[in-house]
């Protein structure tokens, strides 16, 4: 196979030809003169869980605009102010003609404890003002171990920084070579010739995120509802992108945990002077990805959000497989901040409240009168003939109903990606006044078939009908109902009979079931 | 999918062979995939005549010691040394143990300076001094207190440093290499595929990205990276023995093309070779791209699949799973080997900037595979399985008669390939309401074909032992 290996270095060998060493121009662009941000979700969120999320997590990508001055030949442009959380694998860089030699992220930054690091075997001044008179003297040392523990060679005299009770501090006469305030992301390149150049900078950054929010309110007739859908974009980095053209991404990606930016040390000078009190070992070093200030962001207040006016909503398209939603004006994404946008506003949907009981085959059996509450489902179908046909991200969920003069919440929960087409159920709670009670009134086996008959009354204690599904889950081999007094539909995967019940109405269900163990 | 596994007899010859090597006053890199490198650096050492310490300061802080090799003409080797004991000021006090040292403290009411001389007697939690005839303990009244030492010893140092005893027969200046592993310097593949769906193409760029921990510098160096995940334990010793024994007129000076000659047919596996055309410093605490590949117009698809590992019944659909396939082949697809690494894709939203659509990692890739990278799931293509029926079909067999409702809510129809898992002894299909595949003894396939903003059952009975 050493033939397949010098076809790589044949391929490989174009690339680079002529560069030798670092020479070369150096170029810094400070700042983007324009960025636009598509936000990705982390996981299936609602705002309240945005909060805790940290600057490693999330994901979004970021696309600058930057004008450098470059001459012709080889340059080394820095960019400043990119996000803090970039990931610089991801980095891509357009616009430059010619060809790009390589790119470089570098992660050493300015610390005391680098200051000391990178000047070890040189010259510093050591200055110490006395407490006493102060007067200030200085003398010349050589650095010969640090940061952890610094000592200092005064021609011959060796002595430990900072153990001799004056104030002391080192004088360098310049900062090492390559060191800046952040990491530093450059690429090489090599320039036909001069010019001013447009450069699109695009990268992937963590800590961005977003979660959908929907509020659902009943409307007085009981059987429609309004739906109006929020996304809240979070920023945990610590960069902002003022009047930012700004998307969001529905649906779920695959993500490396790799993708995520590099461990930054910042290093200290820690003294060490031999005292029992005074003496450190072993100090860790600092390692944080980027800034990390945790702050407690507040749960929004959905009910709060209602009362605005008719919001400007994002508009919809799709990003191939995805749900790509444009924030309909340029927004500013500042650093560690949370904003909220609407979505979706859909007026009088129509949806039908059911109460299903799903009986549970494995439930203990210490109880034989035990009645139980079905659950209050609300069946949307999410159709255009149906009030609705809109694709709906995953996320929380919050349903009011109308109560007490005003709204009341009357139940919260999750929902997962919701395709155009899709049924969507809501789960609103236990009801109060239907009831459900199932006797299991024989169990037999003989050769490993169960044989059970059950009784099951039902009863509606509202003052409004009720729909109530009963569900007997299929389990084993063979499972047969064997007799019922009423007939029952097979869906997904359960035995369901419907009762339709007047007010005060109560019914009776008799059915046997076998099934081979 | 094959893997390219490189044996260390093979980094042998690459190292005997390749051209970058025996170039003075310069430094190789062959950085691996499995945060391992090979340092090889070629020096001007002016050498005198007989018994001599050289010492190498700017090595590794990872190096693996037990891998140096020191190679010059006329040297000898008798002894060398790898010391990490770094300086500290702990360390200076415990070496000091019997030594006198001086301790200059400084009263806090009057800031009246005493020097004394002491013995230092232990530094056991503490530095026990002998003072005259007085026992104290360091600055244990937390008064201000200097230690001055009058040197440091030989073998701490403030960095880690090799040095190396060797015997030259004659005094002069030569050439010398000085090779050894090291931890800390390691490289990934990162492509970026941007995919076209209406045309079906894949444009692919990849990126090395060589990061380096080892505590140092590599300035100006010639850099090669192997592609394979090596496992060097079993025969670094045999190796690092045959390169001393080779001594430096070993080091064969191959240009492109050129085959190595030593070492037979088994010692050369396969292995993926990437030179970085120029030389470049890799710094300290950096990560370095350097482009390798730039490939456009592959043949590319996107491919839904949906696999359902055993018979269950889902109370809701899930998504199916979206695939970008492309092929790697010489005449529809890159044409290029694709070393491990992660493949992050691009599509082009509605108004055509690319866009994020997923990464996933490939395994080592030879030419001619087919590729196929799932990105993510799809929001409007969803698959529903029900067990409609489960039913014994003889002793130890079952029957199951299974529903898989797949819905499209994209404006283009799609095609799903379900996946059926969970067969086992004398597994067969009894009906089904599309042709399957047989993928293996345990696993069926079906392409199901679903029209626009439509749907599509599968219906199939299987019977299997169990």
């Amino acid at each position: 196979m050493v033939g397949r290996a010098w076809r790589a270095l044949a391929l490989a060998a174009p690339l680079a030809a002529g560069w030798a060493g670092g020479a070369g121009a150096q170029a810094v662009s400070e700042a983007p003169s324009a960025a636009s941000v598509t936000v990705y979700r982390d996981q299936s969120l609602s705002a309240a869980d945005l909060g805790a999320l940290d600057p490693s997590q999330g994901l979004a990508l970021i696309t600058e605009t930057r004008t450098v001055t470059l001459p012709a030949g080889l340059s080394r442009i820095a960019f400043r102010g990119v996000a803090d959380t970039m990931v610089p694998e991801t980095a891509a860089v357009e616009g430059l003609p010619g060809r790009m030699v390589e790119r470089n992220e570098d992660m050493a930054i300015l610390s005391p404890g680098a200051l000391v690091a990178r000047s070890l075997g040189q010259t510093v001044r050591v200055v110490q003002t006395d407490r006493g008179d102060g007067a200030v003297s200085e003398r010349a040392a050589v650095i010969r171990s640090g940061p952890d523990g610094v000592l200092l060679d005064f021609d011959g005299r060796i002595e430990a920084l900072g153990c001799g009770g004056a104030p002391t501090r080192l004088v360098f006469d310049r900062t090492p070579e390559g060191l800046g305030d952040k990491p530093t992301f450059s690429v090489l390149a090599s320039l036909p010739a001069a010019g001013r150049y447009t450069v699109r900078l695009s990268y992937l950054a963590t800590g961005f995120s977003w979660a959908a929010d929907y509020v659902a309110r009943i409307r007085p007739d009981g059987r429609t509802l309004d739906l109006a859908g929020w996304l809240t974009l979070s920023n945990k980095s610590s960069a902002g992108f003022a009047r930012a053209p700004t998307q969001v991404v529905a649906g779920d990606l695959m993500r490396d945990p790799s993708t995520r930016p590099p461990p930054v040390e910042a290093q200290a000078i820690v003294p060490d002077c031999w005292g029992q009190t005074t003496r450190y070992q072993n100090v860790p070093t600092l390692a944080a990805p980027a800034v990390q200030h945790r702050i407690e962001e507040p749960k929004p207040m959905i009910s709060e959000l209602m009362v605005t006016a008719r919001a400007r909503k994002a508009v919809l398209s799709d990003l191939g497989d995805y749900k790509l939603y444009t924030l309909p004006e340029p927004t500013t994404v500042a650093a560690r901040q949370t904003k909220q946008v609407a979505f979706l506003d859909e007026k009088a949907v129509p949806f039908d409240r059911v109460y299903v009981y799903r009986r549970d085959p494995y439930a203990p059996r210490d109880d034989p009168d035990a009645g139980d509450a079905p659950d209050v489902v609300l069946r949307l179908q999410n159709k255009r003939e149906f009030g609705l046909g809109k694709p709906l991200p995953a996320g929380s969920v919050s349903v009011m109903e109308p109560g007490g003069g005003g709204l009341v919440l009357a139940g919260e929960q999750q929902v997962k990606d919701t395709a155009v087409g899709l049924p969507l159920e809501l789960t609103l709670g236990r009801a109060m006044d239907v009831r459900v009670g199932v006797r299991v009134e024989t169990d037999t086996r003989r050769r490993e078939v169960v044989t059970r008959a059950l009784a099951v009354s039902i009863v509606n204690e509202k003052p409004q009908p009720a729909v109530v599904e009963y569900h007997e889950p299929r389990i084993g081999q063979d499972f047969r109902i064997a007799g019922a007094s009423a007939p029952s539909v097979f869906k997904a995967g359960d035995e369901v009979w419907t009762f339709r019940l007047q007010p005060g109405e109560r019914t009776e269900l008799r059915y046997s079931l076998s099934y081979r163990d | 999918m094959r893997t390219y596994i490189l044996g260390l007899a093979a980094a042998a010859a690459l190292l005997s062979g390749s051209g970058l090597a025996a170039e003075p006053g310069k430094l190789s890199l062959t950085v691996y995939n499995s945060d391992l490198a090979l340092v090889q650096d070629i020096r001007d050492l002016t050498i005198g005549a007989g018994r001599q310490k050289i010492e190498f300061k700017d090595v590794s802080g990872r190096i693996r010691p037990e891998t140096v090799s020191l190679i010059a003409p006329d040297v000898e080797i008798v002894e060398q040394n790898f010391d990490y004991d770094l300086l500290t000021p702990a360390k200076l006090m415990e070496k000091a143990v019997g030594k006198q040292v001086q301790i200059v403290r400084t009263n806090p009411g009057n800031g009246a300076q005493v020097t004394e001389t002491a013995t230092v007697l232990s530094v056991n939690g503490g530095v026990v001094l002998k003072i005259g005839e007085r026992i104290e303990v360091l600055r244990q009244d937390d008064i201000p207190t200097r230690v001055i030492f009058d040197g440091i010893p030989q073998n701490l140092r403030a960095k880690p440093t090799l040095s190396v005893t060797v015997d030259s027969g004659h005094a002069g200046p030569r050439a010398a290499t000085l090779s050894y592993l090291t931890n800390g310097l390691s490289w990934k593949a990162d492509y970026v595929a941007l995919f076209d769906e209406g045309p079906g193409k894949l444009d692919l760029q990849g990126w090395v990205t060589l990061t380096n921990n080892s505590g140092v510098d590599y300035p100006d160096a010639a850099v090669q990276l192997v592609a394979g995940d090596v496992n060097l334990t079993h025969s670094e010793q045999e190796y690092f023995q045959r390169r001393q024994n080779q001594r430096v007129n070993g080091v064969r000076r191959a240009g492109v093309g050129d085959v190595p000659a030593e070492g037979g047919p088994q010692s050369l596996a396969d292995y993926y070779l990437y030179p970085l055309a120029a030389r470049t410093t890799v710094a300290q605490n950096q990560t370095k791209q350097v482009s390798f590949l730039d490939a456009k117009g592959a043949v590319a698809r996107k491919a839904y699949e949906y696999r359902a590992y055993g018979f269950e019944t889902l109370q809701s659909p899930a998504n199916a799973d979206v695939a970008v396939q492309f092929s790697n082949g010489a005449r529809a697809g890159l044409g290029h080997q694709l070393p491990a690494g992660i493949v992050r894709v691009y599509m082009r939203d509605v108004a055509g900037q690319p866009k994020f659509v997923g990464e996933n990692r490939i395994d080592h890739t030879p030419e001619g595979s087919d590729v196929s990278v799932k990105i993510g799931e799809a929001f409007d293509v969803t698959v529903q399985p029900t067990v409609v029926a489960h039913d014994s079909a003889g002793v130890y067999r079952s029957r199951y008669k299974m529903s898989y409702l797949v819905r499209n809510a994209r404006a283009q129809p799609a095609t799903v390939v379900i996946r059926q898992g969970g067969l086992w002894r004398n597994g067969k299909v009894v009906d089904e309401s599309l042709k399957s595949r047989r993928l293996d003894a345990y696993n069926l396939a079906w392409d199901v074909a679903v029209p626009a903003n439509g749907e599509t059952t599968l219906t199939f009975t299987v019977d299997t032992g169990w």
